[in-house]
């Protein structure tokens, strides 16, 4: 993992033409970008997808990056975004999520489906929240991010940060057997 | 309950506070509270149980090589030339191969065995390449030990690239911004039709292994499967490769 003053270098080199600072790049956050994806598309194949989009935004972008903001934090921007516009896209093919699954050709798939499997009422909970409560559940309880991170990278204040992982929680805890009664994730909290 | 209070047991759920003594109060005063602390604690619990999905080596590999052909599939700004370690594997690719032949050279050391290896490395090159790509075929047949490194690999790039503009994937110049592109577009048009590609237009420019090439395909046709796309060398204007 390279340090944000390390990325930063290597964002300015991509943009004077050096590919392989762009190769470190995605070295550096390709697993985290799928796992993020992966946590909020619920489907291998699409967070593929949505990973390759992103880092071909990075690229495409390198030269609009301003250092308001760190270069992992920014990358993680593009990727929420861009898991956003696949499930629209998937909203308009189908109205259900498609299960998570694996490549049949590919021989280390089941392996990684099975050590990334969620519990199936932590799956529920996730499926059942909107994408923009997901990705902040996503973001900070699952992968760990600081609040004001988490708020960059979803472009919202803080106190909305918590206000939807508050809710995001309710609804895990109710699929968890606690709070059976609690209201649903459109109640007021 | 109000703002103050969820971030207050948010916060205690997730053992943030410094000073947890109001929070302590707060969840002491009320039953429900206390539920919410307790609901908000076991989910932030088996969230943070979930485990960080990382790829197989297949899917970086896979995710590696699509990246890199799609941005050396686009024309203008954007476009890159090939990464270090592709151009090490189709140097080392290539290496081998030459390294294969001089053993076979040297093993039988006579005309025969001459041209049986040179049809060796022809018939290597063929599976890829169709009758239309003729100058890496005759870069082949000829023996030239630069174009028996790249031709193979070339080849196979160039039917990616082609099979990308068939998907709608290739950045075209249609979908470029006009201003920044009519120029260029025009010299590729014309350099194609000197290829004698007359009935075509210029779909993209890409670079493969530090050349240009000019991407066409018919014109007045929709591109879809089934459509040949060829690919022009934009400094000799000379017909390489039709895949298709």
């Amino acid at each position: 993992m390279t340090k944000p003053a390390e990325d930063a270098q290597l964002l300015a080199r991509v943009v004077d033409g050096d590919h392989e600072a762009f190769s470190q790049i995605m070295q550096t956050h390709e697993d985290r970008v799928f796992s993020v994806c992966l946590r909020i598309l619920h489907d291998r194949d699409n967070a593929l997808d949505a990973t390759q989009e992103t880092f071909l935004t990075v690229f495409r972008k390198a030269r609009q990056f301003k250092a308001k903001a760190q270069v992992g934090t920014w990358i993680y921007r593009i990727a929420v975004n861009t898991c956003y516009d696949q499930l629209r896209k998937a909203k308009r093919r189908r109205a259900d999520a498609l299960p998570e699954h694996y490549d049949p050709v590919d021989p280390g798939a089941e392996d990684a489906m099975t050590s990334a499997a969620l519990r199936p009422e932590i799956h529920a909970a996730l499926a059942e929240l909107p994408p923009e409560f997901r990705s902040a559940i996503v973001l900070a309880d699952i992968e760990g991010m600081s609040l004001p991170d988490v708020g960059q990278v979803l472009g919202i204040p803080v106190g909305t940060v918590k206000s939807r992982l508050f809710r995001g929680r309710r609804v895990l805890a109710r699929h968890l057997g606690n709070q059976s009664g609690y209201e649903s994730i459109q109640g007021n909290v | 309950m109000n703002r103050h209070e969820l971030e207050l047991i948010s916060a205690l759920a997730e053992g943030t506070l410094e000073d947890e003594t109001e929070a302590r109060l707060l969840i002491a005063s009320s039953p429900e509270l206390r539920a919410e602390y307790e609901a908000q604690k076991t989910a932030i619990e088996a969230f943070r149980q979930v485990p960080m999905a990382s790829l197989t080596e297949h899917e970086r590999s896979g995710l590696r090589r699509d990246v890199w052909t799609q941005l050396r599939a686009q024309p203008g700004e954007g476009r890159v030339s090939t990464p270090w370690y592709y151009r090490w594997s189709t140097a080392a690719a290539g290496l081998v191969l030459v390294v294969g032949l001089v053993a076979v050279l040297n093993q039988t050391d006579s005309p025969v065995a001459e041209s049986l290896a040179a049809e060796e490395v022809s018939a290597e090159a063929q599976p890829l390449a169709t009758d239309q790509t003729s100058r890496l075929a005759s870069d082949a047949a000829g023996a030239d030990d630069s174009a028996l490194a790249k031709s193979p690999t070339e080849v196979s790039e160039l039917a990616a690239i082609a099979a990308a503009a068939r998907e709608g994937s290739l950045a075209t110049f249609s979908q470029a911004a006009p201003e920044a592109v009519s120029g260029e577009q025009d010299d590729a048009l014309s350099c194609s039709e000197q290829a004698g590609l007359e009935d075509h237009e210029v779909i993209g420019q890409v670079e493969v292994s530090t050349l240009t090439y000019i991407v066409v395909a018919p014109r007045d046709d929709d591109i879809g499967v089934d459509t040949p796309i060829s690919f022009v060398d934009a400094e000799t204007c000379e017909l390489i490769y039709t895949d298709g």
